[in-house]
């Protein structure tokens, strides 16, 4: 989905200074991208929601109520409650917490070992380069799904394993990106002349390419993060990700597989679904923004 | 030509070989073997019998001759067995892959034909409402968790309005019918293939937008072609090319969310027998299962880009 020109930027190609930093440009750029706009503002609503949860849940999102169990949205119940009578709307905000986070870590985990394999892969060039290519090959020919569902039920499912499954089998994407890059850059002008004066490899990763590639590594995290939500929901889903009794939204619609909740109970599945689809749409959106924002130079 | 076929065939030997290599390590890790799940601890003088047992299969060796081992039987087409049946597991993969490619196949058909179609519509017509609607629903379409999708469609067309079965291949008990497997398929299909449209279609309109300013457009407009064959003739052909590879790409990714919506539908492929095998720690079937899918994807990697050096002659390889 992420298209990147391979050319490096051709000297000369900078537009003249305007006295607008290239910061408060990609800002406007971005803040023109109305999809991009709504996306943060929905996402931000639902951080907001993820942060505040002990504050506006409005019963216990864990503990038990047989009293009322299954009932359907009432003023009491906004969105009902579940089989063991639990307050869907407080399990909601609550299970947010959990996918956000898992996103944000797993997507991290995956950022972090792809700007490293890609980056020593780019910048050494040659065997190095080769070896960790043919082993980012290797990993990206399993199915990600199929290979984080494998590994996690070796694993064990736990919150913290959903996070580093899903992290370590997702690095392939950014790393091809970023050894694009730094193989583009190795070459040029600035490079040479950093080592020109004895600068470390490692400083020259760091200090002179890695700054280049920063735009389009938050591109693709970004859209890393979106699909991390989607993997912790399927894994969550089939039993092998976060367990109850925490609350996450692919494992409340696990509850909703019998045929009997599908139909009696509806808001038992609808309330999770819609809100990762919401989730993953407004983090894509602002993906997009970010993409027209940071990457103005990627055909899309 | 055929270089570049040889060339490409001898690069995936490394990657299916490390692709085994992992498989095993994984498989290694997993709790139970193949001698716990035969012999009980409650039989008498467990604890000899399984040593016993451990030592004639091998499974007391070193890991690298173990792996040295099962990489030669793997060569000879043997997968081992089902922990759970003792069934050898290639046959149960046999058995099993062809209700899996109908329904891969089916949803790779859906996603396919309505990508390309909205793709096309929303090029010829850029900027237009028909155009940022497509594109918003594009963006929909890889948002909604597959299984999510799956589920409304079966309250909706399954339970609101009893058009199609809940789940399954074929009604139970009665004669196979091409009809009545179908009407089992339509669910679950358009719940794979709908999710992967997006995809096509996003590939398909900057193709398309590419195309449609090169001067033998202009040249086929001016000697008064009509609009149809303009697009279908002379835009469409060339720009098509590129969306071949997004069905490499969709692969992968098809074959996870065939493991999901096959659970959901009790669709009997080999993404069901996949996720009751790590139910039951079955681990030669999980390891049958991971392998194929790799060498599946390897496989259609390998098509896609014969296929692209095919249908563009302008691409040369040596």
């Amino acid at each position: 989905m992420i298209a990147t020109s391979s050319e490096p930027l051709a000297a000369g190609a900078e537009p003249m200074p305007t006295g607008e930093s290239l910061w408060a440009k990609a800002r406007k750029r971005f803040f023109r991208h109305k999809l991009a706009v709504l996306g943060l503002v929905v996402l931000t609503v639902l951080v907001l929601m993820a942060v505040l949860a002990p504050l506006i849940e409005r019963y216990s999102p864990i503990d038990l109520d047989l009293g009322s169990m299954s009932q359907a949205p009432s003023a009491a119940h906004w969105l009902g409650t579940d089989t063991t009578g639990r307050d869907v709307w407080s399990r909601i905000v609550h299970a947010g917490r959990v996918s956000l986070s898992v996103g944000l870590v797993a997507v991290s985990i995956s950022t972090f070992i792809g700007v490293l394999i890609g980056g020593i892969s780019g910048y050494a060039a040659g065997k190095v380069d080769m070896a960790l290519m043919r082993f980012t090959d290797i990993v990206m020919a399993f199915p990600s799904l199929v290979m984080i569902i494998t590994i996690a039920s070796v694993l064990g499912p736990s919150i913290y394993n959903t996070m580093l499954v899903i992290g370590i089998l997702t690095w392939p994407g950014i790393a091809r990106l970023v050894r694009g890059q730094f193989l583009s850059f190795r070459e040029q002008q600035f490079v040479l002349a950093a080592r020109s004066i004895g600068v470390t490899p490692f400083q020259i990763m760091v200090r002179h390419l890695f700054p280049n590639v920063v735009g389009t590594v938050t591109v693709a995290a970004t859209f890393g993060m979106a699909n991390a939500i989607l993997q912790e929901a399927s894994l969550s889903f089939l039993g092998l990700g976060v367990q109850a009794p925490t609350p996450s939204w692919g494992n409340m619609l696990q509850d909703a597989q019998s045929h009997a909740i599908l139909e009696g109970t509806p808001w038992l599945w609808i309330a999770p679904g819609l809100m990762i689809a919401l989730a993953v749409l407004s983090i894509n959106f602002i993906g997009d923004g970010l993409r027209d924002a940071l990457d103005p130079r990627s055909v899309h | 030509m055929t270089t570049y076929i040889l060339r490409r065939l001898l690069v995936s030997i490394p990657i299916l070989l490390g692709i085994t290599v992992i498989v095993f390590f994984v498989a290694s890790k997993m709790p139970g073997d193949a001698v716990l799940a035969m012999i009980s601890t409650e039989t008498p003088q467990a604890e000899d019998l399984i040593k016993l047992r451990r030592g004639q299969l091998g499974l007391d060796l070193p890991l690298y001759v173990q792996y040295g081992r099962w990489l030669w039987q793997l060569l000879q087409g043997n997968l081992g067995y089902s922990f759970q049946t003792g069934e050898s597991v290639i046959d149960i993969l046999l058995a099993r892959i062809p209700a899996t490619l109908q329904l891969m196949g089916t949803a790779l058909l859906i996603a396919i034909v309505l990508g390309v179609a909205m793709g096309v519509v929303s090029a010829l017509k850029q900027y237009s409402r028909t155009d940022y609607t497509f594109t918003f629903l594009g963006f929909a379409g890889i948002s909604i968790p597959d299984f999510f999708l799956g589920m409304v469609l079966v309250y909706l067309l399954a339970i609101q309005w009893p058009l199609f079965p809940t789940s399954g291949i074929s009604t139970a008990g009665e004669p196979y019918s091409l009809v009545d497997n179908l009407r089992h398929l339509a669910l679950p299909a358009l719940a794979l293939g709908l999710v992967r449209t997006a995809t096509f279609m996003r590939y398909t309109r900057t193709s398309v937008l590419e195309v449609m300013n090169n001067d033998y457009v202009r040249t086929a407009r001016a000697k008064g072609l009509s609009e149809w064959l303009v697009v279908v003739r002379h835009i469409l052909r060339n720009a098509l090319i590129p969306v071949v590879t997004v069905i490499g790409l969709t692969l992968p990714v098809l074959f996870g969310g065939s493991v999901i919506i096959e659970m959901i539908f009790q669709w009997p492929g080999i993404g069901l027998m996949f996720i009751g095998a790590v139910t039951a720690r079955d681990s030669p079937v999980i390891m049958g299962y991971v392998l194929f899918s790799a060498v599946m994807v390897q496989a259609s990697n390998l098509l896609t880009d014969m296929a692209y050096s095919f249908l563009d002659p302008r691409i040369r390889y040596d």
